[in-house]
Parts: structure tokens; sequence; C-alpha cells
């Protein structure tokens, strides 16, 4: 037998040919009764059991053992769950495809919330939460992010309050308590004597702390510690607050110019360990979630890392702000929505979905009532004995209001701008009118923000 | 009889067959290309003249998201810098794989399989492995790049290349570069390979020097070659994406100083969830880019070569 085009096409044709039958053949990943998505490798470990005690079954063992349901957890990837959502968010009909709970993070949640209330892709929770008494024994504060016009779309995983982790060997070292700052100027000026200490002993790159210097995260932190939204829950833009200006003048201080504290991490995933580990950058402005990864990437440092509150810029602002975090909602095309919202509590609220996520990450549950238990008050041995949880609880009691905007990342685009160019100027040394320079620059981007969002808000 | 009356069937059968077949043969490929090119292009054209909410709500505006885009500085701030990056990668990316290929060309070079393989193989790697890649390799602190500058200026190096505005697009470039420069050298090569040998005996028979010959000889014999390279790389740094986006980590870069034609699209219309808005980019895109190759096709005279 010849085959005319020759023998490699043959070769590739037989290879599709049976490539193809496999994947038609393979049986289709059985569906359980229930489906949750989530985007996190650990939320989805400690759903799942993987990596936890083998003496225990996991939670979603245990939720079938008390339900008789099976629990599907799919880990999707972030960008890829966006897209799914859109397609199904789109439909009217319920359908195999659509999951009963998923599971969304902060920075991308946002374009989910640009529908009018009436036609999100989320069911409204308010009933559910109230009805049960959930929603007073959550956090307002975390309540608000997952909420548009007062409908709660979606219940949080998480408070996520900031913090700074800190080597106090290298700080202790220099002879500079980084802990005793409570302002930010001091904090900047205690910065500085640690850097000239080192300098002087032959680390001039050493920096005090990890601060990019042209992405605006953290003046956003500096911001809601001020109890600021850079976009309120009505969208209203808050770029014309003076406020607003002066972190952005202090924060371009901090990463240019004779008062440069902060450096560049390095890219790539949780790279800035290893930073952090070498005394690069000594000390990291540090969610829960981050704090946890130490111990995990960095155990070196055992006994050699402390965390403080935040600083502040006015006795009035909170210690704290709030980075990250993640939210459980259910789909309007959900079938059974009685049965999800069932798992939704079992997740998020019963002692073993409490237990298990302890057990897969430090992360703190804005489930109040649970901040009493011992195992939230205990010395951290990584931290010097610190207790770090009791610092997170504390600092959860003071966390501003975050709010959630299909036009954050617009508006942090815009912050990105302004800062950028603030720490031009302070680059070139000519800081003459740069207070006045940074208002304007703020003022036309909320010109500019303004108008972006009237373009694309899309209301009845 | 019955002869008769069984041809008359048969012959308006294949009478049939003559009208119908060429439809027929063709029909696969017209149907495919209609659902799955055509209407999708219709529909994107229609979708360019509402606001919409993913697919589902669309509100009629007209023109208002062609005249907000033209009217936008952050659009032609992509523009801008797309342009700038293709021009930049063109001046660069071609001369440098034509001087690899004729080094790679010259019969002095040993090994040449070893070296075709070693330049091309860093566009089999795939942009957003490179991406990643460079992010490593531009780091300020820990990157090769800033190690081995520091070890020529004899001090510590500590540029951010990925954070200064400045150093955005050139940071793009270089990686752009380092993916498709051996790419494009394959092809010359093969180019090269073809060069009737004959011309160039019949040059040094002439006496021509060996630019003679390269300008003579060597170039009108690869011009099909070196116009198709011009040509894809225009269209493939118009199109540019996935390098900057995740070399500046899902961001347009610094001062959007990485911003390009097609990552405003996916920031300001897809991510927003304005499929309406995405459409009128995608279609001014269309625009931009036909109106450029059409130019270029034109200059170049590549049509008549065609």
């Amino acid at each position: 037998m010849t085959f005319t085009p020759g023998k490699p096409v043959f070769a590739l044709l037989v290879l599709a040919l049976i490539a193809g039958s496999i994947a038609w053949l393979r049986p289709a990943e059985s569906r359980g009764d229930l489906v949750v998505w989530v985007f996190a490798d650990s939320h989805a470990r400690s759903y799942r059991g993987d990596g936890g005690p083998a003496t225990r079954p996991s939670l979603i063992d245990q939720y079938r053992n008390k339900t008789g349901r099976r629990v599907s957890v799919r880990l999707i990837g972030g960008q890829a769950m966006l897209v799914r959502l859109n397609a199904i968010f789109d439909r009217d009909q319920p359908s195999q495809d659509v999951p009963d709970l998923v599971e969304l993070e902060i920075s991308t949640a946002g374009r989910f919330f640009r529908p009018p209330v009436d036609r999100m892709g989320l069911l409204p929770l308010n009933d559910l939460l109230h009805s049960e008494g959930w929603d007073d024994r959550l956090l307002k504060a975390r309540l608000a992010a997952w909420s548009k016009q007062g409908v709660i779309f979606g219940v949080p995983h998480d408070v996520h309050p900031v913090a700074i982790a800190y080597r106090k060997d290298l700080f202790d070292e220099a002879g500079v308590d980084l802990a005793a700052a409570m302002a930010w100027p001091d904090f900047q000026q205690r910065c500085l004597q640690f850097q000239a200490y080192w300098r002087r002993r032959g680390y001039p790159a050493r920096r005090a702390i990890e601060l990019p210097s042209r992405s605006s995260e953290y003046v956003a932190c500096m911001l809601l510690q001020q109890h600021l939204n850079l976009l309120d829950s009505e969208n209203h833009s808050s770029l014309t607050d003076p406020r607003v200006a002066s972190a952005i003048e202090f924060y371009a201080r901090c990463v240019a110019g004779v008062g440069k504290i902060g450096g560049e991490a390095t890219p790539g995933a949780n790279l800035w360990v290893r930073d952090f580990a070498q005394g690069d950058l000594c000390a990291l402005i540090c969610p829960d979630w981050r704090s946890g990864y130490l111990p995990v990437f960095a155990p070196e440092l055992a006994g050699k890392v402390r965390l403080m509150p935040l600083p502040r810029f006015d006795p009035a602002d909170a210690p704290t702000a709030t980075l990250g975090g993640t939210m459980i909602g259910i789909p309007r095309q959900a079938r059974e929505v009685a049965a999800a919202w069932d798992l939704l509590k079992f997740l998020y609220f019963s002692p073993e979905g409490l237990e298990a996520r302890l057990a897969h990450t430090k992360i703190l549950p804005p489930l109040k009532q649970t901040w009493s238990d011992p195992v939230w008050h205990q010395p951290d041995p990584y931290f010097g004995g610190q207790k770090t949880s009791e610092l997170h609880i504390e600092l959860a009691k003071q966390l501003p209001v975050r709010f959630v905007s299909p036009f954050a990342g617009l508006a942090g685009q815009i912050l990105n701008q302004v800062l950028s160019m603030a720490v031009d100027q302070v680059e070139t040394g000519d800081e003459r009118d740069l207070s006045e320079k940074i208002r304007a620059w703020c003022e036309k981007g909320d010109r500019e923000l303004r108008r972006r969002i009237e373009f694309a808000t899309f209301e009845n | 009889m019955l002869k008769t009356l069984s041809a008359q069937p048969r012959i308006k059968a294949w009478g049939i067959q003559r009208a119908v077949s060429s439809y027929l043969f063709v029909a696969p490929f017209v149907i495919l290309f209609s659902i799955f090119t055509l209407y999708p292009l219709l529909r994107s054209l229609v979708l360019s003249f509402h606001q919409t909410l993913g697919a589902r709500d669309a509100r009629y505006v007209g023109l208002a998201n062609y005249r907000f885009l033209l009217q936008d500085r952050v659009f032609w701030l992509s523009v801008v810098n797309t342009v700038a990056y293709a021009i930049a990668f063109l001046a660069i990316q071609i001369p440098a794989a034509m001087a690899l290929a004729i080094m790679l060309n010259a019969k002095r070079v040993r090994a040449k399989a070893f070296f075709r393989l070693a330049f091309f193989s860093t566009h089999l790697v795939g942009s957003v492995f490179v991406a990643v890649l460079f992010a490593q390799f531009l780091s300020p602190r820990s990157g090769l790049l800033n190690h081995v500058l520091g070890l020529l200026v004899g001090h510590r190096v500590e540029i951010n290349w990925l954070t200064r505005p400045e150093l955005a697009m050139p940071s793009v470039l270089l990686a752009g570069l380092w993916l498709s420069v051996g790419y494009a050298m394959i092809y010359f090569l093969a180019a090269l390979q073809a060069v009737d040998l004959e011309l160039y005996e019949a040059a040094d028979v002439d006496g021509a020097s060996p630019w003679a010959k390269f300008w003579h000889v060597t170039l009108p014999g690869i011009r099909p070659v070196l116009l198709f390279l011009i040509l894809v790389g225009l269209i493939g740094s118009l199109q540019l994406f996935e390098l900057p986006y995740v070399l500046f980590q899902q961001s347009s870069g610094p001062v959007s100083a990485a911003l390009t034609m097609v990552m405003y699209l996916f920031l300001f219309g897809l991510a927003n969830g304005d499929l309406g808005y995405a459409a009128a980019v995608g279609w001014i895109l269309v625009l931009i880019i036909a109106s450029v190759a059409a130019i270029q096709l034109r200059v170049s005279g590549l049509r008549k070569d065609a």
C-alpha cells in the first residue's frame, strides 16, 4: 500500500486518529452532586484534604458522610475561571456546567459587579445570611467588599489584615527599634538609620523594606488606613482628596531620592521570600497569607522575624489595611440553591471547615466568634514566640472597609501613573512644587477616571 | 427502447452532478468559514455599535465606542508604543537574522547544524515562557543582565529594567528579539542556499567586491523571503500581547509604557466585560494592520513578486 503524501504525513494522521480516539472514548470526569470552583491551590487542598493528616477524612468526605452528597472541587486557573464564569453568567438556564459554588479573588471579582444588581450573575445572599444570623457574626468590613448597593453577593473567606514583617535580627544589630515607629515619617527615619548602618558595614544595596517604585498597591493600603477607597461603593473617585496626594508624595520619597528606603522584590512567584531571607529587603508589607508563607519558604529565619502594625499618618487612621481576599458565592443558575447554601455553610462556617482551613493555611476567618478560640492565641516560635494571630485579630477589629468595584483596576492604573510621575520627579532631584504637581496629576487622573466610568457604566 | 429510457435519467443525473459538484466540493470550507469566521466577524461588527454586558445584554450606542476610542489618549499611547516597537523590532531583527544566516552559510563555519538548532531553539520556547525567563533575567538584584553589566563596569549594577518607563519597551524588545531572530535566520538560510552559485562565480569573474556581490547577487536572490519576513514581523509586532502582558505581570508596565494595541483591547474591553468596546478596538486594529500591510506591500512591490 502506498500513501502518496508521504510517510511523515501518514504517521501524523495515524497519531491524530489514535489521540482523537482516546480523547473521544475517555470517560468524562464524574460530576459530584455538588461542584465547587476554586482558583487557589491552598483552598482546593484544604477541601480535598491533600497534604493534610491522613488519619482524618477530608472535608468533602466529611460532608459526604454527613449528608450523603458527593462534592467535586475543581481547581481552575484564575483567567480560565473568569472566561468560563462570564459565559455561564450570560446564560439564562441552569446547566450541568454551572458550579454550585464559586470562589472569586478580590482583584478580579470587580468585573462581575458591573451589571445592575438585578442582573448580577451571583445570587443575593442577604436573606440567607440574615435568616440564620450569619450577617451579624461575620466581620462587617469584609461583607461590604462583596456587596453592591447593600445587596451581598459573596461570603468572605478571610480578613487579610496587613502588618509589617521585619528582620528583627538585622534591625537589632543596627540598633534600630522598628516596632516603636508609630507614624510613617518616623518609620522612614528609622529605616534610613538602618540602611546607613549597613552601608557602613559594606551592604550598600540592603534596603529596609520591600516597596515597588511604580506600582501603587501599597499606596492603596496607606489610603485604606485612612478609610479612603480609590472608588467607593457608588464608584465615586477619591483621587482629588488631599490625603491621596499626600500619601503619593510620601511614598514617592520612600522609593526614590535621598529618603529612599524601599527596594523592588525579585519578580516571580514568592521570590520576595528569598530577598527577605538574604537580607536584601529587610521588611515586608505583610497580610496574614504572606506571613504564612514565611515559615514554609524561609524556615532558616525561624526566631529572626517579627510582625508589627502599620504605622499611621494620623492617630485616627487604622493601624492596618487589607490586601487580597476571596469570596464564595452561588451562581444564579445553580441547580439547587438550598443544597449549595448548605455546603457553603459547611465549608466556611462549620468547625470542621474552619479546622481544615487552619490545617492548610493560617488565614484568619471573618467569623468573629472563632477569634476567641485558643488556637489563635498561641505563641508562634517562627516569630520568636510572638502571638502573631492575636496581633492579626487586634488588627482585624480595626479593619477599614474595602469596596470592590468593576473600575478598581482602572483606578489603580491611574494611581500607578500619578505615582510614577511623582517618582520620576523625586529621582531627578527637582522636587520644587512637588505637592502641587501631584495634586494637579490627581485632578487630571480623576477627570480621566470619571470619563471612563461614565462611558462604561451599564445601568438601567 | 429500454436502453434509451435508462440512458436518459443517467444523463440527467450527470447534468445535476455537473451543476452541483463544484458547490459540494467547496461546501465544507464555505460552511466552516461561514460559521467560524464570517459570522463572528459580522457579529463583532454589529457588537462594535453596542455597549454590552457580556454577550446577553447589549444597548445600541451607534458610533459612541469608536468616538470614545479615537479620542482616548491611552489608545493612541498604545498605538505609538506598538508602532515604535514594530519599527525597532524590524530594524534589528532583519539585519541580525540576515547576518547570522550569512555567517552560518559560510563554508568555513563548522558544526552548522548545531548552531542552526541553537539559534532556532529560542523560537520553540514560546512567548509566555520567554516572558517569565526574562523577568528573572532582568531582575534588578539577581538578574543575569545586571550581573554581567556589573562585571563590565566593575561595581554592582541595579537597573530596574521593568519598572523604569524608558526601559520598559527596550526590555520587551530584547525578549522579542531573543525569541525571533533565530526563526528569521532559518528562512534567510534557506533562501541563501537557493541563490544560484553561478551568479557568484560570474561576479567573481567580473571582479566584484564582497559588498558588491552581497548587494547585486545575494540581496536580489533572497528578496522575496526578506519581504515576507518584514511583512510577517510587522503584523506580529502589531499584534504583540503575551510578551509584555506576562513580563509586566498582567499590567501595561510603568506609566503604560509597555501598553500595546492588543493589550489595550484586552485590558479596556474584554477585562471590563464590554465586548462592544472590545469589538470596536478590534476593528480599528484590523484597519491599522491592513493599512500598514497594504502600504508595505505597495512600497516593496511584494505583490508583483507573488
